[in-house]
């Protein structure tokens, strides 16, 4: 595999440098021999069947460790005024960019920066080792193996963040291709709560990237965490997000997927509902166009009785871009009581587009209300007639429902100014 | 303003009209009866452009300001920007679309070609609301999807809403009045009334007379088996109700 020869030796002098100071390395190092012995996943592989990697394993992407060359009104225009905004230029925190008035209750580290406090790296460990018991693709291998930039953050309990946090993560276009593997790791204590959105946003068209980012996230008893994420990457760039979530007792995570950006996107969203009462949503949408690829795949863990789940995928493409939507709910034997519900729904603009998609129940208990569906569709041409009739021209006409199409999915995100986030970033798209 | 000469039209392959003739002018309204069958909702579609419906011969011309033009080289939308109104029978539910964005598009992409400035949505809205308000339509219903979750009432209601927003030159409603309770049927009615003028036409297609006795209509056609088969004034209407169209059609 050539594909990440230089940046496999940059992090092998990375990991020199820290080799007695930090506990970090041996996880780096670990998750990279894992890693190098699977390879990249292949299309033989049942989780990405339709999903192919070849033309990442061509690139050869120099790890990003500094920023290329940006606008600050650029980054500006994507950070929100009323939260509590985080940046990472090129996957590098920037702490002139970001704010620095961190909310009461909410204790943030930089991953790259440890503290002198020498617990919160077995902290980190510890909070990382909840997590390998949940499925893990070689790419979140990559992503554990460049673990460096990104953030550990907690809230504390019984705190409900007054303002969302958000998280700029800007792609600029530097001469050689590159690589960059943000990973957060957040953890509510009891009875905390949060909003969280994110952008992920690529300043050029033709910049040549991989972002391969993770997201795990610990909710504990009766903690609510809306997540929102929205992925405007340049169309030349690859872009796969991991988000894992573990659920206690009574928790509520709420989430949101937004993909419009990327030549290559995949979304893992993987959910394990530990303890009863725990609920999740985790809706997504995506617009695709060109010679776009998006792959969304998700896995919810009913493990204990009496937990729900609840998911619309929705795609919007266009052009000769794919969709791929995998979505798997697994309830357990124990888990009695379960109320889970999977739709994927995709609407075709084009001859050429193509989607493959797999909702799959695993059911391993009769006391449970569980259903799924999926449909694949054009635009009605009874509702096209309709608006024509109305002196509304063809191409209005069929905007006007790609967008209403799109809207059930993107208004189902319950934090409003996300919603605005999203329309403002796709101003001008065909398919909003 | 209309004119529809020895039309021919099919749809999947069935021949429905078999060589129509109608003739409509300025300030008139006409109404057309029928029994089910016999073509009054293709005749409709077709003059709205619906793409399923293919004319085979004839001619069907759209006059206005003595400029006269072919509408079967039309599109359905440039037929509507050019003053033709359908009133479904069936309104189609858009989920997603609400009814207001969907009125203001519709509205602006009129005014456009009519050469006429759009209108910003706070002005559209007071145009709006006067609209509703002479419709008895609750403003809530503005918000709402176009036709979705609507009693069969407050969809037609829509229709005649879209209708006083658009003031069209040549309106056609087909069967408007199927389905509509009493109350309805008087609101919708005098809404159509109060869009009545020299300047524009009205043709009301339906099954029954009941609404001709509030839309009184200068001319009556009954149609079947795809032809205009007799023509008359309000009192054919009436005759039809007593005695049915047997005795038209021969049996």
């Amino acid at each position: 595999m050539t594909a990440f020869q230089q940046t496999f030796e940059a992090l092998e002098s990375f990991n020199q440098g820290f080799e007695q100071r930090d506990p970090l390395v041996a996880f780096r190092r670990k998750a990279l021999s894992a890693f190098k012995g699977k390879g990249l996943p292949s299309r033989k592989d049942e989780d990405w069947k339709y999903t192919s990697l070849r033309s990442l394993e061509k690139a050869d992407f120099n790890w990003s460790r500094s920023p290329g060359m940006y606008e600050r009104k650029k980054i500006k225009d994507l950070m929100v005024a009323e939260a509590f905004n985080l940046v990472f230029v090129d996957g590098v925190f920037d702490s002139s960019l970001s704010d620095r008035d961190v909310p009461p209750g909410l204790e943030i580290t930089s991953l790259a920066r440890p503290t002198e406090n020498g617990n919160e790296r077995q902290e980190i460990l510890e909070f990382l080792r909840q997590f390998e018991q949940m499925p893990c693709h070689s790419l979140t291998l990559l992503n554990q193996a460049f673990l460096n930039e990104g953030l550990w953050l907690r809230v504390q309990a019984g705190v409900e963040l007054e303002r969302p946090l958000h998280v700029v993560y800007y792609h600029s276009a530097k001469p050689k291709p590159f690589a960059l593997f943000p990973m957060n790791l957040i953890q509510l204590e009891p009875s905390a709560a949060m909003v969280m959105t994110e952008v992920y946003f690529g300043s050029e068209p033709g910049a040549n990237y991989f972002s391969n980012a993770g997201t795990s996230v610990l909710l504990k008893e009766n903690s609510r965490l809306g997540y929102y994420k929205a992925q405007v990457e340049s169309n030349s760039a690859y872009h796969v997000g991991v988000s894992r979530v573990i659920q206690q007792r009574d928790s509520v995570f709420e989430s949101f997927i937004l993909t419009a950006g990327g030549r290559l996107s995949r979304n893992d969203m993987d959910v394990v509902l530990a303890a009863p009462g725990a609920d999740s949503t985790i809706n997504s949408l995506y617009l695709s166009t060109g010679d776009q690829h998006v792959d969304n795949h998700s896995m919810v863990e009913h493990r204990v009785a009496n937990a729900t789940s609840s998911q619309l995928c929705k795609g919007v493409l266009d052009g000769k871009s794919r969709g791929v939507f995998h979505g798997r709910v697994v309830v357990g034997e124990g888990a009695s009581g379960t109320a889970a519900w999977q739709m994927n729904r995709s609407l075709m603009l084009s001859n050429e587009a193509e989607v493959n998609t797999r909702p799959q129940l695993e059911i391993d208990n009769d006391d449970v209300k569980c259903s799924h569906g999926a449909s694949v569709g054009r635009i009605k041409d009874e509702e096209l007639f309709y608006l024509m009739s109305r002196g509304i021209p063809l191409q209005e006409s069929e905007r006007m429902l790609a967008r209403a199409f799109a809207m059930e999915a993107l208004l189902k995100a319950a934090h409003k100014p996300f919603i605005d986030y999203c329309l403002k970033l796709l101003e001008g798209r065909e398919q909003l | 303003m209309l004119e529809i000469r020895d039309l021919h039209a099919r749809v999947e392959g069935a021949e429905i009209l078999k060589g129509l003739n109608l003739t409509v002018n300025p300030g008139e309204v006409h109404a057309i009866m029928g029994p089910n069958g016999a073509g009054k909702s293709t005749l409709s579609k077709i003059v709205a452009g619906h793409p399923d419906y293919e004319v085979t011969s004839g001619e069907m011309d759209f006059e206005v300001n003595f400029k006269k033009k072919s509408l079967l080289d039309l599109e359905a939308d440039e037929r509507a920007r050019e003053g033709i109104f359908l009133a479904f029978q069936y309104p189609v539910e858009i989920p997603g679309v609400p009814n207001t964005e969907f009125l203001r598009a519709s509205f602006n992409a009129i005014c456009k070609h009519q050469g006429v400035e759009e209108m910003d949505p706070l002005d559209f809205n007071e145009f709006l609301e006067e609209k509703i308000k002479f419709l008895d339509i609750d403003p809530e219903f503005l918000e709402r999807q176009v036709n979705v979750d609507y009693s069969g009432g407050e969809k037609k209601r829509n229709e005649i809403l879209q209708m006083a927003v658009l003031s069209p030159r040549l309106a056609l409603l087909d069967e408007t009045d199927s389905g509509l309770d009493v109350d309805s049927l008087r609101i919708v009615s005098e809404g159509v009334n109060k869009l009545r003028s020299q300047e524009n036409a009205i043709v009301l297609i339906t099954h029954y007379q009941r609404i001709l006795s509030y839309i009184v209509p200068d001319h009556v056609h009954v149609l079947y088996d795809g032809k205009i088969i007799k023509s008359g004034d309000k009192q054919l209407a009436l005759e039809i109700e007593e005695k049915g169209y047997e005795w038209l059609i021969g049996n």
